[in-house]
């Protein structure tokens, strides 16, 4: 029967390409959209979650997309005076504050990254963000000489890591975030910054703004109400110097955006899906009426009604199926591709889509597929229901 | 009694095609229908071949009652015990002459006959036409690829509908030698022409007038 089935579809090797290659750049497009928002979507989520403060403040002058500083990992050298942490935790409504320094590894130093990687300084008096993994260590704490490394810096090996010109040992891999922290090392504060103190590439930060030890990069605020942000946020801002970024505008803009990428491929992935269902019901219609000779024979020759049905659905399954294969290949490849293309354009929270969460994502384009596949395969099922062993006394040669 | 019509009727609306026909075939032994275009021998034969049921009547097969098979049971009867020679070869243009002999195995989820589908066809002259196609194929060859396929599943009834139609003499004569030759392999032989000679070759020759059989004396077509 599979026999039958393989030569039917080879033998009108034109149209089951043509059919073949419909299914496959739908399932594709579907696909590849499945990926980018699960992976963003995870990753709003997580990053939501994990970022855990209600503003990020930044110094005015640096030129810099909030969205980078809170989930890209590229160095962001950007130096306020440390004295604004007790400025800002004085003022009213204020929960709690806890600053960062940045500062950033030498090219291919540690890793085996191209790039520089941001190594970000806590204080592991005030913070509460990093504190969650710091906790599970051993001693509850982060020695000076010891690193946490983000869950996307790749390339680590082994258990030490040179940074610069020092020999850090890695106390544990975060899991990831979706933030900048993925793309990151984190270190206790002072480590940070006496490592900065003593890199060439940032003295000249240090000869225009002083000494490390009483610099800071950015500020995480906690507020008690909620509904008190923005008037929080104007206190911090009449200080001066400063940029207030509220994390969850942030969070809803990327979402915003993203909605309307997601529209956009979702259309495209629409209408491929509906072109490619248009042709499969035109090409099982047409089959109702061409192959009536063929199945009248098979008839003749001892096919059942029900082995009939199985050819026509066999064939409409293998279209479908081979189809969604190629398709989920395609569709990786352009997952890769656009998220290569947005991670160029603009840093948005990501997460890797994990392994049962992509399985499903399979499975639930394979059925819709599979089941478009029955349905057009239904009528030329009927139709071959219907024809007696005997019309193929009557016929010519078939095609 | 191998394959047995006993009072079969056909109608076809108000048009009666076949009335009370009883006639019945041993194994190993060969029928001939004749009779004017339109008399009804391939109605006859179709019903006989299970490919259509009568309007009364039965077949019965190795005495068993199978007019009375659901349309599955008949399917695996024909797949399994019958071969058709149709009186256009009804090959599939697109696949191989040894593929187009497989298919009865195909539907019968038979693997590995491919060796017996090609000894057959180097029996009838096909051994180096395995791979064409159809349309590469003349007349004669068609047939041929169409007795193979009837063949592949050693059925123990052949039904062949005018099978030397289009035929020039010589080929006619040769696949009419090929197929009377079969009864001497135990298999029974059916076959519906209007070429006399090769009646003259059956054991028994019956012809459809007025919707009724006639026997008709063997002898006679022999000597034409």
């Amino acid at each position: 029967m599979l026999q039958i089935i393989w030569h039917s579809l080879t033998r009108r090797w034109v149209q089951s390409l043509s059919t073949l290659v419909a299914v496959a750049v739908s399932v594709g497009i579907l696909f590849a959209l499945y990926l980018l928002y699960l992976g963003v979507s995870v990753g709003l989520g997580t990053g939501e979650k994990r970022l855990g403060a209600d503003l990020l403040i930044v110094p005015a002058e640096a030129q810099v997309d909030p969205e980078t500083v809170l989930f890209a990992g590229a160095p962001v050298n950007i130096y306020m005076d440390g004295s604004l942490t007790q400025k800002v935790a004085g003022i009213s409504g204020v929960k709690r504050v806890t600053p960062q320094f940045f500062a950033q590894t030498l090219n291919e130093e540690c890793c085996s990254l191209s790039n520089a990687t941001r190594l970000i300084g806590f204080d592991p008096g005030t913070d509460w963000l990093v504190q969650s993994w710091v906790k599970k260590l051993p001693g509850g704490s982060l020695g000076p000489d010891q690193v946490l490394i983000g869950s996307g810096v790749t390339g680590f090996k082994g258990k030490d890591a040179t940074i610069l010109g020092k020999t850090l040992h890695v106390a544990a891999v975060l899991d990831p975030t979706g933030t900048s922290l993925d793309y990151s090392i984190l270190t206790p504060i002072d480590t940070a910054r006496s490592l900065a103190k003593g890199s060439p590439y940032l003295q000249l930060f240090w000869g225009k703004l002083g000494d490390p030890q009483r610099l800071i990069s950015a500020l995480l605020v906690d507020i008690d109400e909620q509904d008190q942000k923005g008037d929080v946020a104007l206190s911090i801002d009449n200080l001066g110097g400063l940029t207030v970024i509220q994390s969850s505008d942030i969070f809803k803009n990327i979402k915003d955006q993203m909605n309307v990428l997601f529209l956009i491929m979702l259309g495209g992935g629409l209408l491929a899906a509906v072109a490619s269902v248009f042709q499969f019901f035109a090409r099982f219609f047409s089959l109702a009426w061409d192959r009536k000779g063929e199945w009248g024979l098979y008839r003749a020759l001892g096919a059942t009604r029900r082995d009939l049905k199985l050819l026509i659905a066999g064939e409409a399954l293998t279209l479908t199926l081979g189809g969604a294969v190629i398709g989920f290949i395609l569709g990786y490849l352009l997952f890769t591709l656009i998220f290569i293309y947005l991670q160029k354009q603009k840093a948005f929270p990501f997460i890797e889509p994990s392994l049962p969460g992509v399985l499903i994502g399979i499975a639930a384009i394979a059925a819709f597929f599979a089941l478009l596949g029955l349905l057009a395969a239904w009528l030329p099922a009927r139709q071959s229901g219907k024809i007696e062993p005997s019309s193929a006394m009557a016929l010519g040669d078939i095609d | 009694m191998l394959l047995e019509a006993i009072n079969i009727s056909k109608q076809y609306g108000n048009e009666v095609v076949l009335k009370d026909v009883s006639l019945g075939i041993e194994q190993g032994s060969s029928l001939v229908i004749t009779g004017p275009s339109g008399s009804g021998k391939s109605t006859l034969l179709s019903i006989l071949g299970l490919l259509l049921q009568p309007t009364a009547g039965e077949v019965l097969f190795k005495g068993r009652d199978v007019s009375g098979f659901s349309d599955d049971e008949r399917s695996r009867l024909r797949n399994s015990s019958f071969g058709f020679v149709f009186q256009s070869p009804q090959l599939i243009g697109s696949l191989s002459v040894l593929d187009n002999v497989l298919v009865p195995a195909q539907l019968a989820r038979k693997r590995s006959l491919e060796t017996k589908a090609a000894t057959i066809l180097k029996d009838l002259g096909l051994k180096n036409r395995l791979d064409y196609l159809p349309y590469q194929l003349s007349i004669g060859q068609k047939r041929r690829v169409a007795v193979a396929r009837a063949l592949l599943l050693d059925p123990m009834v052949i039904f062949a509908d005018e099978p030397t139609n289009d035929l020039d003499p010589e080929r006619a004569a040769w696949i009419g030698e090929f197929l009377f030759e079969l009864p001497r392999q135990e298999r029974a032989l059916v076959l519906v022409t209007h070429d006399t000679r090769l009646a003259g070759k059956a054991d028994r020759a019956v012809q459809i007038v007025d919707s009724r059989v006639l026997d008709l004396p063997v002898g006679a077509l022999k000597t034409g």
